[in-house]
């Protein structure tokens, strides 16, 4: 069973702009692009540190503290000194709110 | 055993703490929580631990005067397991026994009472002009560690003085043992060690609980351990709590001239435990060593921050932090050595090293020098590795099952920390909790 939970305004959203939210297992990352919403752990697989400070560029984000980047759609580390990976979540949009499955 | 302490009655505060308290809790609301992009605070989410829901003996709760009194039964069964712990060895200068917000038993060789040595509880310290604040308030927290500092002498709700006069020597150790019960419950006690010039003394802080009698339960410590001129001083940690406890320990630890300290810590038991250790160098000659291991199973998480400060020249510090780690638990290290620039001539060493068993379990080191002087030794290093195939190879192969062969091999790794501790028996009392712990 899905339980979708409603963490953030899609209205509070700005393109390409990170912004931490409460997910499933601790914070999360979610970024917009267009009508799209995409969410990651809020941890760089690196050191981590909070994503959600960092910067999105090309459908990446770089974490600040090292420069370590991520594929904002599948999670995958696209640059050093980060190797592994981030844990993406399935986004529901319903109208306004920007949902994430708890379950 | 025969309680010279015993306050079942219920207690009044003196002003001064009550002072103390009502500072640290105007701090405790001034100030926000860390959050992960602060060092100190990444791997350990402060402000996950929902702090502000448990109930506490703070200001507005009327302090130790507002804390619901015992029952005798727990009391009682408290008593008694103290009692097989300590088993019939008398090797002990004194016993402090702490349940929940109540010292329930203290005692002290009156020899060494009738050479000055005083015992007491804070409580009392606080009543007798100065004392807690020439020892525990004299030392503070460093920035990151503020809130929790602050929240920490904000729900004190219990702890000991021990005082030791100029040249008196006590051999064999004082054993206080600290048993948290309760649920969604804050209990915070504090050690205060105050070493006179060249005496010398030893102190076991050990840290228990049942699991069926605590729950969602927080236990603060902070220890305050100070030795001055040419005094030996020995503080020894070993955090035993049961699941629903977490720990988070705060020790400041301050060496002068010619003095030497020896700490030790043992995180094997509590669902999380985080630790922040100082030790300043503070005289030319003095000595400083830092002792640390941790055994982690199921989901425990330990997170351990130390800082071996130089402020002097001439000094020395050794640190030697080493976890093993099985199931999905997790060790994380983080140490500085830090030398001011007048601190000329330093010798410093820290190591950490790290033995995963387990295929999620992981381990963080971060170590770390800050140097401001120009003639120095420091050296610092970490490793984080799995158990040697030839080893388990050559234990198996002599009859051992792989588990029986694994748990030695722990018990090795970590008795290179153990046989640097100086006192015998103590180092028995710190063993017999590994033995458990890794079932050996």
């Amino acid at each position: 069973m899905s339980d979708f939970r409603t963490v953030a305004k899609l209205g509070d959203l700005l393109e390409d702009v990170p912004m931490e939210a409460e997910g499933p297992d601790g914070a999360v990352v979610l970024i917009r692009r267009g009508d799209e919403v995409y969410a990651l752990d809020d941890c760089c697989s690196h050191e981590e540190y909070p994503l959600s400070e960092g910067e999105v560029e090309n459908g990446n984000i770089m974490c600040v503290l090292h420069g370590a980047t991520f594929d904002i759609k599948t999670g995958r580390a696209t640059g050093l000194p980060a190797v592994m990976g981030v844990t993406t979540y399935a986004v529901r949009i319903e109208g306004e709110d920007v949902q994430l499955d708890f379950s | 055993m025969n309680p010279v302490t015993a306050t079942a009655a219920p207690v009044t505060e003196p002003a001064s703490l009550a002072r103390i308290r009502r500072a640290a809790w105007d701090r405790y609301r001034e100030l926000s929580f860390p959050g992960r992009k602060s060092e100190e605070w990444r791997y350990t989410d402060l402000r996950g631990q929902a702090l502000d829901t448990l109930r506490f003996a703070g200001p507005e709760a009327g302090g130790l005067a507002g804390v619901v009194p015992l029952d005798d039964t727990s009391a009682e069964a408290a008593l008694a397991r103290v009692r097989s712990i300590l088993g019939r060895s008398r090797d002990r200068a004194g016993v402090v026994v702490q349940l929940a917000n109540r010292i329930i038993h203290m005692e002290l060789d009156p020899y060494l009472a009738a050479r000055g040595v005083v015992l007491c509880s804070l409580a009392e310290a606080a009543s007798t002009g100065g004392l807690l604040e020439n020892t525990l308030l004299k030392e503070t927290p460093g920035e990151a560690e503020e809130k929790l500092w602050a929240l920490h002498l904000a729900a004190f709700s219990g702890g000991y003085f021990l005082q030791v006069p100029p040249g008196v020597e006590i051999d064999a150790p004082v054993h206080a043992f600290r048993i948290v019960e309760g649920t969604g419950e804050i209990q915070s006690t504090h050690s205060v060690i105050s070493a006179e010039r060249e005496s010398q003394v030893t102190v076991i802080d050990e840290f228990l609980s049942e699991c069926d009698r605590a729950s969602d339960c927080v236990s603060l410590h902070g220890a305050t351990v100070l030795a001055q001129a040419g005094a030996a001083a020995r503080y020894v940690a070993i955090q035993r709590f049961g699941q629903g406890v977490r720990h988070f320990g705060m020790q400041h630890v301050a060496t002068a001239r010619d003095g030497r300290t020896v700490t030790f810590n043992a995180g094997l038991g509590s669902d999380l435990a985080r630790l922040d250790a100082r030790s300043r160098l503070d005289g030319p000659g003095s000595n400083s060593q830092m002792l640390g291991l941790w055994v982690g199973d199921g989901e425990q998480h330990f997170d351990h921050h130390t800082l071996q400060h130089h402020a002097a020249s001439h000094a020395g510090s050794d640190l030697l932090f080493k976890g093993a780690l099985t199931d999905k638990s997790r060790g994380v290290f983080r140490g500085l050595i830090r030398v001011d620039k007048n601190a000329q001539l330093t010798d410093a060493y820290q190591t950490n090293r790290n033995l995963l068993l387990s295929p999620d379990a992981s381990a963080v080191a971060l170590p770390n020098l800050e140097i401001e002087a120009d003639d120095v030794r420091c050296s610092h290093g970490a490793t984080i590795g799995q158990v040697d195939e030839d080893q388990m190879f050559y234990l198996t192969s002599r009859g051992l099952t792989r588990s029986q062969a694994e748990r030695l091999l722990v018990f090795g790794f970590l008795d290179e920390v153990l046989s640097r501790l100086p006192v015998a028996g103590v180092r028995d009392r710190v063993s017999a909790a590994i033995v458990e712990k890794i079932n050996l």
